[in-house]
């Protein structure tokens, strides 16, 4: 997590205030029938996602979270209800807007989600994944904090 | 036209020179202007009423429960209303930081004039502050004047940075209504980096570029516009002609 000017806290919130955060990801291009999600993790592991629509130059999805507790999340391009790619999981702290770029890599975890999809062509390849056993039982690269309220998620 | 900030968190580059005459030529088109002076060195006020002293200024607004209204001071020579500022406001940033709604003091207190004008504009401190915040959070968009040079190009990445900030941690989106250059000499660094400018930052860059003149700093000392104390003078005619493609 990097340093934080305090000129750009909003004063008038606590941390765990309700606030809505846009989630905006850059860099995406995609082909017919197919959609992209952001995936939030809650301190269970559990997900929940939301499908991004296209904003001009980017995609968005407007989610209800808790200002400055760090929150789990990541992208993946789906089709037919089937993954082709994700990103990594990244760990972040909410304020209005949250802006990433696209970069894929190729996890097998992701594909409990989307129904046991094979990874599409193409992206990079994490390290830390492949078709091995352990490799499927690995934890999650960051834990989830318990800072993240599972209830107060509006998708 | 609502409220324009007029930045650039590098100093020199004609920021209160910009505001002074570009604010005038438009309160000449017929159009209400109100200028706030926002820069603790009171440039923007000096160059307009000389050493007058002001018992109420931009700060008792802030700090005090001095209503906008009753600050507010004219300028016959420059047809404009204006908010002086005072060198208290150095120290603001150390008093509004425990403040609730920091960010937005200034959004909160020109609320009462805003529909007085038909335009407002803050002239900006250099220093990223909370002052600096303040104006663009009360700003609809932003005028960037530069001097067309490397370290011009390094301003405005900060102040796109700074734009960027506020959107992600304030929530609110300020507008680039566009970069001014002046000082402007025609070399070919100058048109190097104007195209950079465009290219690079994809920011409109106004037709008009404001020449390097001496009648500007004669027009400060005097505490006239520049189209007033030497209206041929080719300065003058670029804000003038400035003034217009900014409205």
């Amino acid at each position: 997590m990097g340093k934080q000017n305090p000129l750009f806290v909003d004063s008038t919130l606590h941390p765990g205030d309700g606030i809505r955060c846009l989630f905006e990801v850059r860099q995406v291009l995609l082909y017919e029938e197919e959609s992209i999600y952001l995936v939030l993790l809650n301190t269970d592991g559990e997900e929940s996602y939301a499908e991004m629509s296209e904003a001009g130059t980017h995609y968005e999805a407007t989610v209800r979270l808790m200002h400055e507790l760090p929150i789990h999340f990541y992208f993946a391009i789906v089709k037919d209800e089937k993954l082709l790619f994700r990103s990594q999981i990244v760990q972040r702290t909410p304020r209005y807007t949250l802006v990433e770029n696209w970069e894929p890599v190729v996890d097998s975890r992701a594909r409990i989600l989307f129904g046991g999809g094979s990874p599409g062509a193409g992206g990079s390849e994490n390290p830390e994944s492949s078709s091995s056993p352990e490799a499927m039982d690995e934890p999650p690269p960051q834990q989830p904090t318990d800072s993240f309220n599972w209830e107060e998620c509006v998708v | 036209m609502g409220v324009v900030s007029v930045i650039n968190q590098k100093g020199g580059v004609a920021k209160t020179t910009t505001s002074l005459n570009v604010a005038s030529c438009w309160a000449q088109f017929g159009h209400r202007v109100l200028l706030i002076d926002l820069d603790p060195q009171s440039s923007a006020t000096k160059a307009i009423f000389g050493d007058r002293e002001f018992d109420n200024t931009i700060y008792d607004v802030l700090m005090g429960g001095t209503a906008i209204q009753d600050v507010i001071v004219h300028s016959d020579s420059f047809n404009l209303d204006v908010v002086p500022a005072e060198i208290l406001l150095s120290g603001i940033d150390l008093q509004l930081a425990a403040h609730y709604g920091r960010e937005t003091v200034l959004r909160k207190k020109i609320e009462p004039v805003t529909r007085r004008y038909d335009a407002i504009l803050i002239d900006c401190s250099p220093s990223l502050g909370l002052m600096t915040i303040n104006a663009l959070m009360a700003s609809k968009d932003i005028i960037i004047p530069i001097c067309p040079e490397y370290f011009s190009l390094k301003g405005i990445e900060l102040i796109l940075e700074t734009l960027h900030n506020i959107r992600v941690g304030l929530g609110y989106r300020v507008g680039v209504r566009g970069v001014v250059i002046t000082r402007f000499r025609d070399r070919k660094v100058t048109r190097e980096v104007i195209r950079e400018v465009e290219e690079k930052f994809q920011l409109r860059v106004f037709n008009q570029f404001i020449p390097d003149s001496i009648a500007v700093e004669e027009a400060h000392h005097n505490h006239v516009p520049v189209h007033d104390y030497a209206p041929q003078n080719l300065a003058a005619k670029a804000y003038r002609t400035l003034a217009k493609e900014l409205w």
